[in-house]
């Protein structure tokens, strides 16, 4: 390690060095005063000051940085690379960590950090010790290092001292921040600089022109048809600037050598719609502008086919197959021309199946173009189409170099958002914070299915800057802003537990005997597995909780269910119900999940809303086959439907109900057999009876028994359905009392062993409702009275009195 | 030197592309266009034709394109005497300012 004094010292000279380097600008203008300041006969002092001014830079200053870079480099044991004139001098006029960290917020690039980390130089406690200069540059260097940078810039400087200080880092992890975060947002802003930078350098190699020059389609045809109806997408790249293609590269280059075959090649993409085919067919036509492809494509065009405007105003199969030909010829004649098609698969048809030109299959225009190598195609497909169209036409695939084009990494992911977050910034005024970044990335790629990566997550960001900027007038954008959004959309409370949300959590057994009375082994076990879910504790790719319910008829299965739904997911609405009474047939399975064309009714309604509870009732009466593919959701938590796409269920709570065994609860209630041994012998008698396979039941977090209610719960079930009746009298002021005597009454002659609670809905329409209605129709009964209803039979006259 | 040398290089491929020089020399006599007639079998004086034709193709395609690298190597004459000089002046200017600095002190 160098000695600090020594250290300072070099400091300095670089400073210097930097200083008089970086004043060309000013040099020449005073050179230009001084000139100027002749021709008007000033005297010789001013201008003399100002010629020595102005021949600094003359000197070269590209020299004196080389020399000045080669000086410090060479300094034994020295970790410095070169300083950037801001990290130098900041570091230099510092005595304390506080005082550098002051001066480092002041720059841009440590500010860059800062922001994007939401953070703000008063968050961090204060640090009085003095500035250790060699230890602090040894770590930038080693930063620079890591982000492929040969100088130290201020924001290494500021992150370097950042991870130096242990308190700082304990104030950091208080708001949920890491040093790999440090480290992401810190590369993150290098490519920002790099990227500014290098829009200024022009003589980079990467920048040569080596193609695309004046006169350089003159040795092809003139394509006036195809200007009409397609877009020269090598033009439109070489005036505007190119698309991110982070993790794109590798496919680029595939594409380019497939093109480049002797025989012309073409090359279908394949990939699911949104994952960025169209970006890597951009970044083709941006290094065919540039120049910076291989020879064989040097001086082609790539138009992108808009086929809908081709055809348009076409009449009958002959008008349509007569233009695309007319194309074909076209591009055939020119010589140069590569043909993008945007999902070329749509335009193919095979058997039944019609293509977007109805009876004309594109496929049979192009195949004899495509076999005499007189055009070159690139085609786009979701890999679904590629399997239903193009694999039916072997000789047309077998034209195609096919690339596969894959979601991007989570890491190219986040670089991509990064990209997008500038042009959100300026259109709406907003800073995005790197943790909203990180949080689209994370949350698209957990509650959003439908959209592939990055679009999911660029979309999500995109509408919460919209929203949050618009209509909550918030212009900094952090994690809990994306948070809110994505509550907003699935109806699922997303990110820390609010305080009242914790409270429902704690509280949730007392949250649902709010509407189920008894059963408490069965409202635990559920109540644990939503906190586990919301703690973050649940279980990696599978469902947040699966619990089969077993036990007689009306006894608050189902009503268990709407509950949960009701509170966890917000909404009753929420429970997706399946009777597995029509499921009792294999053949039933593409009922569930679908066929080729066709959606099934499972998968369908957990891709549009996969947030909910599924109720897979009397699951008993399914057939094998259906009870396997449950077995599946259980496991992995997905599911392909009959269309080849997955279908997530992790985040689905699955019950499943069954009935079986209710004569033996039945007998057992005859015999006053004890709850345990009840549901101990309930189970045996399902697995006795083979209702359900050992390794069926093991595949649920918990097989619980609803076991019959006791005299006492019913008369509670009888309140709360009374309560159930006065709410639905609010509008009209009116409400229902019941005496102990007549709720014992009802409860007794309107419980039945076999049917459970429902019996007892049918026994207060009967008895309480219909006297209700009589007493409201003949008047009776007035807004803002109360009816108490007293006697055991509840029959001829109900005391009716004023409410309180 | 050898970065000066390379960047040299650049700016002078740079030059000469921005003129398509290369693909203009490689296809100084082919069909303008690639607009040619093709015939095969047909009497004799339609074949004389469509070669006749086909040769006044070639003819507008050399002499546009000559035209053009004329041009072009013209225009990088051009660009390289005035470099030249501009370069010569910026490194002779202090000398003419420190003449003109000389001429006030002596005259003064």
């Amino acid at each position: 390690m160098p000695d600090e004094q020594a250290l300072r010292a070099h400091l300095q000279r670089h400073l210097t060095l930097a200083a008089t380097i970086g004043r060309p600008a000013v040099g020449w203008l005073c050179t230009a005063a001084a000139a100027m300041g002749l021709a008007f006969g000033l005297q010789g002092a001013v201008i003399g000051w100002l010629l020595l001014a102005g021949m600094l830079p003359l000197l070269s200053f590209s020299l004196f940085a080389r020399i000045g870079a080669r000086h410090l480099r060479g300094q034994a044991g020295s970790p410095l690379t070169v300083l950037t004139p801001h990290a130098a001098a900041a570091a230099l006029s510092s005595q304390s960590v506080d005082q550098l960290l002051s001066k480092l917020t002041a720059t841009s690039s440590s500010g860059f950090v800062l922001a994007r980390l939401g953070l703000s130089p008063e968050q961090f406690p204060e640090v009085r010790q003095p500035l250790q200069l060699a230890p602090l540059l040894a770590a930038s260097a080693a930063l620079a290092e890591q982000t492929g940078d040969t100088e130290i810039g201020a924001a290494h400087l500021l992150v370097a001292l950042i991870m130096s200080q242990p308190t700082w880092q304990t104030a950091l992890t208080a708001v949920k921040l890491q040093s790999d975060d440090l480290m992401h947002v810190l590369e993150w802003q290098r490519r920002s600089e790099r990227r500014f930078e290098e829009a200024k350098l022009a003589w980079r190699k990467a920048k040569v022109k080596t193609g695309g020059g004046l006169g350089g389609n003159w040795s092809s045809g003139a394509t006036y048809t195809l200007d009409r109806y397609a877009e020269d997408i090598t033009a439109d790249v070489a005036e505007g600037r190119l698309p991110p293609l982070f993790g794109k590269t590798a496919m680029i280059a595939s594409l380019e050598q497939a093109l480049s075959k002797s025989e012309g090649a073409n090359v279908i993409l394949v990939g699911p719609a949104g994952v960025g085919k169209e970006e890597i067919v951009l970044g083709l036509a941006g290094k065919m502008a540039s120049g910076q492809t291989v020879p064989a494509l040097q001086y082609k065009r790539l138009l992108k086919l808009n086929v809908s405007a081709a055809l348009s105003g076409a009449n009958g199969q002959q008008e349509v197959e007569s233009r695309l030909v007319s194309l074909l010829n076209e591009s055939t004649r020119a010589g140069n021309i590569i043909i993008f098609i945007n999902n070329l698969a749509t335009l193919l048809g095979t058997g039944d199946q019609k293509g977007a030109l109805g009876s004309i299959n594109a496929g049979n225009l192009l195949l004899p173009y495509l076999q005499a190598h007189s055009i070159q195609l690139i085609g786009t497909a979701t890999p679904e189409l590629y399997r239903q169209r193009l694999e039916q036409m072997p000789e047309l695939t077998g034209q195609f170099v096919t690339v596969d084009v894959p979601e991007p990494t989570a890491e190219d992911n986040l670089k991509i958002v990064e990209e997008a977050v500038p042009a959100m910034e300026q259109k709406n005024h907003a800073l995005v914070t790197y943790q909203a970044v990180a949080a689209a990335v994370e949350l698209a790629d957990r509650y959003i299915h439908d959209v592939p990566f990055p679009e999911k997550a660029i979309s999500l960001l995109d509408q919460t800057v919209v929203s949050q900027t618009a209509l909550r007038n918030q212009p900094l954008i952090t994690r809990q802003s994306v948070e809110q959004t994505v509550s907003g959309l699935t109806h699922v409370p997303v990110g820390e537990a609010s305080r009242d949300e914790k409270h429902v959590l704690l509280n949730l057994e007392n949250e649902l005997h709010k509407r189920i009375i008894g059963q408490n082994q069965a409202i635990e076990a559920v109540a644990d597995a939503l906190r586990r879910a919301r703690s973050g504790l649940s279980r990696g790719s599978r469902p947040i909780g699966s619990f089969l319910f077993i036990g007689p008829t009306g006894v608050g299965k189902t009503e268990t269910a709407k509950a949960l739904a009701a509170i966890y997911f917000g909404d009753e609405q929420a429970m997706l119900r399946f009777d597995m009474s029509e499921y009792q047939e294999d053949g039933s399975i593409s009922r569930l999940i679908g066929g080729p064309g066709e959606s099934g009714l499972l998968t369908q309604a957990v891709r549009t809303r996969p947030f909910a509870l599924i109720l897979i009732d009397e699951i008993e009466k399914s057939s094998p086959g259906v009870r396997d593919l449950f077995l599946q959701i259980l496991d992995d938590g997905r599911l392909t439907d009959g269309q080849g796409r997955t279908v997530d269920f992790k985040n689905t709570l699955i019950i499943a109900t069954s009935n079986a065994g209710a004569e033996l609860v039945r007998e057992a209630l005859m015999k006053q057999t004890p709850a345990a041994e009840l549901k101990t012998s309930l189970l045996d008698y399902l697995l006795r009876q083979g209702v359900f396979k050992p390794e069926f039941l093991n595949r649920f977090d918990g097989v619980v028994a609803f076991l019959p209610l006791t005299l006492e719960e019913v008369e509670q079930v009888v309140q709360l359905m009374l309560a159930d009746i006065n709410r639905g009298l609010t509008a009209r002021q009116v409400t229902v009392i019941l005496s102990a005597a007549a709720v014992r009454y009802i409860a007794e002659t309107g419980f039945d062993p076999t049917l459970g609670a429902r019996a007892l809905r049918r026994r207060l329409q009967e008895t309480v409702e219909d006297i209700l209605a009589k007493q409201l129709l003949s008047g009776q009964v007035s807004p803002g009275q109360t009816i108490t209803i007293d006697r055991p039979d509840l029959t001829p006259a109900a005391q009716i009195g004023n409410s309180v | 030197m050898a970065e000066l040398k390379l960047r040299l290089k650049f700016l002078f491929v740079s030059l000469l592309n921005t003129f398509s020089v290369p693909v203009l020399l490689s296809t100084l006599f082919d069909p303008w266009r690639r607009d040619e007639m093709k015939v095969s079998g047909a009497p004799i004086n339609v074949e004389l034709h469509a070669v006749w034709m086909n040769i006044i193709s070639r003819l507008i395609g050399a002499v546009i394109r000559a035209t053009t690298l004329l041009t072009a190597g013209l225009l990088l004459l051009i660009a390289a005497l005035v470099g030249a000089l501009a370069l010569l002046l910026w490194l002779g200017w202090p000398m003419f300012v420190l003449i003109c600095l000389w001429q006030v002190v002596r005259h003064a």
